[in-house]
């Protein structure tokens, strides 16, 4: 051992200790160096005794460190203590905790250096532990967003509304673009968020579905963006193209998560086909039991309206139908099953199948919906259904009517207060109990009445009592009663569902009874001209024509009989003149009837006059002559004059 | 229907007023009245404003009203509201653009105007 000026000769510890020790003369140089130190720096003790101060021994930030901070504050506070620095080894930078104490009467300073590589290390992970948990908590915080707001999407729209918003929210994506394969596979633009990568709308992005990484499912790094595949069980549902922001201070895109978020979202779409492709076919079910045509006839017109319950995919089993119950005997139904879906959709279908099966000549609504009773008990699902049911003679205007737990028929007629029609009331079909009595009813129409029926969608709301919602729809349905039926039934839902989002479905039916055909004999002396007048105004308005419509009929009625009376009377008085009416599609058919022969018109008469004004009025005018002649005149009960 | 006739104060104007149904069963008996309905009359006015129907015996009554105050060389005018019924067959015959106005106060300036 060799010993430095004024330092006291260290003994065997000092040099053996297993920290490296190092005592220093004032300006840094290396007095005395233990084996350690040297081992640590790998120089020999030549090279360092006497030779190098000890900054020659840190690492470049060390040494830098030393000379303007650490040198400074030894000769100002006499001390530093445990400062972490590095010595620059054989084996690279070595961390070191160095502690030195000024020893200013010996004239030396005397360094101590512990090994931090240990806890370097374990510092070192300890943060690389918490980033990595950290990374986790939100890619799994992430993860849940996305499939909680998956899971709460209902059918295709649904989904890709979620995972659109999701891209640009909890993904955060500046833009996406969502493509969705056809049944071809073709991918498909379908949506986009904020704003997506720049893409051609009729192109899928470039590798989109050949890519061999794409068909593992793993999200991938394009240019412009990353391709996240979406895939089903069976087969790719789609991609999600969603472009990075260029924010410089934002997370680089995840493509664990996004890969996650894929997967996820191709099970959605999975299940949205699944559910939308049931929702279909429970909703062609009704649609196609309910587009059935009614029976075609000149005596009634009958309208109806569907309108599918918002909010759910799923269809309800409300239903209309309109039948021959007997000849001359029309049957109107409409009815309303328990629940929604196909369960609901298909017991619909057997009900309406039932009561049309049920319904023949001479049974009747009461006896009618006793024989439904015993058709639903073993049919689960059309249990407690509701039916309005009415059979209609359309000779007489007389309506039979019975209504099992079904909100009552509407009568609308043509003037004064509408009425709600509450009597033949009984329970709901299948209702507790088994043993029923059903009641039936009777009321009369007039010409130009109008029958409602409908299910309880149009008029119950949660924040009005049913008798309100009622009356609501009374005067709702009398307020549109005169316009055509069609008109008639849109106007009415649209006024009663205005505020409504509606939950349930809803089933309207509206039975227009115009009455029988117009029919009168009038004798030659036409005494009876004006209240022919009189009578076919009233059966035209019955028959819902128009103001102008009304007056030229009534017109040109009046004028054909003058001249029949005249020319087909042969002066006798007695001869009878026929006035007939009926309706064909929309068109009065008006003939006048008498037993002589058609004279053609002299001009400069009021007779040419007579047959002007009528050509004039009508536009359609023919002359038939065999026994006796008819004028037959044909207008449109509704619209512009000819 | 019937017809009510009224002579405006001083001025000679005679104004016809018409009302209910106005048709075959009606007109053809105020014919033969024509003239003794235009004689000694300044002007004419016949008001039809008040009718509920009328038909081609009524256009047949206007003409011959219409002639007759011509060979008089008395003006003559109609009062036939636009909506009423009259209006729409006088305008179907081709009579309302000479002779159809809209109100009584029109029709009196029409025959007493310069």
């Amino acid at each position: 051992m060799s010993s430095a000026a004024g330092a006291a000769a260290p003994h065997q510890g000092w040099a053996d200790a297993p920290c490296a020790l190092a005592t220093l003369a004032l300006d840094g140089t290396v007095l005395e160096a233990n084996a350690t130190l040297l081992e640590w720096v790998g120089r020999s003790r030549g090279d360092v005794e006497g030779r190098l101060r000890l900054s020659d021994l840190l690492s470049v930030g060390a040494r830098i460190y030393w000379e303007t901070h650490l040198s400074p504050v030894l000769h100002v506070d006499g001390r530093v203590d445990e400062v972490a620095v590095d010595l620059d080894g054989p084996r690279g930078r070595q961390p070191v905790l160095l502690t030195a104490v000024a020893r200013s009467s010996a004239g030396v300073v005397q360094v101590a250096m512990t090994s931090a590589r240990e806890r370097w290390r374990y510092e070192r992970d300890l943060l690389a532990a918490r980033r990595t948990a950290e990374r986790s908590a939100g890619q799994v915080r992430v993860l849940q967003e996305a499939t909680a707001a998956l899971s709460r999407a209902l059918g295709v729209d649904g989904v890709t509304r979620a995972v659109l918003a999701a891209a640009v929210g909890s993904l955060g994506a500046a833009g996406a673009a969502l493509w969705l394969a056809d049944a071809r596979g073709a991918l498909a633009l379908r949506g986009s968020s904020g704003s997506p990568p720049a893409t051609d709308p009729s192109t899928p992005p470039a590798g989109a579905l050949l890519d061999g990484a794409a068909l593992d499912g793993a999200a991938l790094l394009r240019a412009g963006g990353v391709l996240v595949p979406l895939r089903g069980q069976a087969a790719l549902q789609g991609v999600l193209h969603l472009a990075p922001r260029d924010d410089p201070a934002s997370d680089p895109p995840d493509l664990e998560v996004l890969t996650a978020v894929g997967q996820q979202t191709g099970l959605a779409l999975d299940r949205a086909h699944l559910y939308e492709q049931s929702a279909s076919v429970a909703r062609e079910l009704q649609h196609s039991l309910l587009a059935v045509s009614p029976p075609e006839d000149g005596r009634f017109a009958v309208a109806t309206a569907y309108r599918p319950g918002v909010a759910m995919l799923e269809v309800g089993g409300d239903w209309y139908d309109t039948f021959w119950a007997e000849d001359g005997v029309l049957a109107v139904v409409v009815g309303d099953v328990v629940g929604r879906g196909l369960r609901a959709a298909s017991a619909m279908g057997q009900l309406r199948s039932a009561v049309r099966a049920v319904a023949a000549p001479g049974v009747g609504p009461a006896r009618l919906l006793s024989r439904l009773d015993r058709f639903v008990e073993p049919i689960e699902a059309a249990g407690m259904a509701t039916v309005a049911y009415a059979e209609v003679d359309l000779d007489t205007g007389r309506v039979r009517y019975a209504c099992a737990g079904h909100p009552p028929p509407v009568l609308v007629p043509r003037c004064g207060p509408p009425r709600l029609l509450w009597d033949g009331r009984s329970v709901p079909l299948g209702a507790f109990g088994r043993v029923h009595e059903r009641s039936e009813a009777e009321v009369d129409l007039s010409p130009g009445d109008r029958l409602l029926l409908y299910t309880d969608g149009l008029f119950e709301r949660r924040e009005r009592p049913l008798e309100v919602g009622l009356e609501v729809l009374a005067h709702a349905a009398a307020a549109g009663r005169g316009a055509p039926p069609a008109e008639h039934v849109a106007g009415l839902t649209a006024t009663m569902l205005r505020d409504e989002r509606v939950r349930d479905d809803v089933c309207v039916l509206l039975l227009d009874w115009p009455g029988p055909p117009f029919s009168r004999r009038l004798s030659a002396d036409l005494r009876e001209l004006s209240a022919l007048r009189h009578e076919l105004a009233d059966w035209l308005a019955a028959q819902g024509a128009d103001d102008a419509a009304r007056d030229d009929l009534v017109l040109a009625a009046s004028e054909a009989t003058a001249n029949a009376a005249e020319h087909g009377s042969g002066g006798r008085p007695e001869a009878l003149v026929r006035v007939g009416a009926h309706v064909e599609d929309g068109v009065v058919v008006l003939a006048v009837h008498d037993e002589g022969r058609w004279r053609p018109p002299v001009p400069s008469v009021e007779r040419g006059r007579g047959l002007g004004i009528i050509r004039a009025l009508v536009g359609e005018v023919s002359v038939e002559t065999g026994s006796g002649t008819t004028v037959v005149v044909r207008r449109a009960l509704r619209g512009e004059r000819p | 229907m019937r017809l009510v006739e009224a002579t405006t104060g001083g001025d000679g104007v005679r104004v016809l007023t018409g009302q209910g149904e106005m048709d075959v069963t009606v007109a053809p008996a105020i014919l033969p009245e024509v003239p003794a309905l235009v004689a000694g009359a300044r002007a004419v006015v016949l008001d039809l404003s008040g009718l509920t129907f009328f038909d081609s015996a009524g256009v047949r009554l206007v003409d011959q009203l219409a002639r007759e105050c011509a060979r008089h060389r008395e003006p003559f005018a109609v009062v036939a509201p636009p909506l009423g019924p009259s209006r729409r067959v006088l305008e179907l015959v081709g009579l309302a653009d000479s002779l159809a106005v809209d109100d009584l106060q029109a029709a009196l300036e029409r025959v007493t105007g310069p």
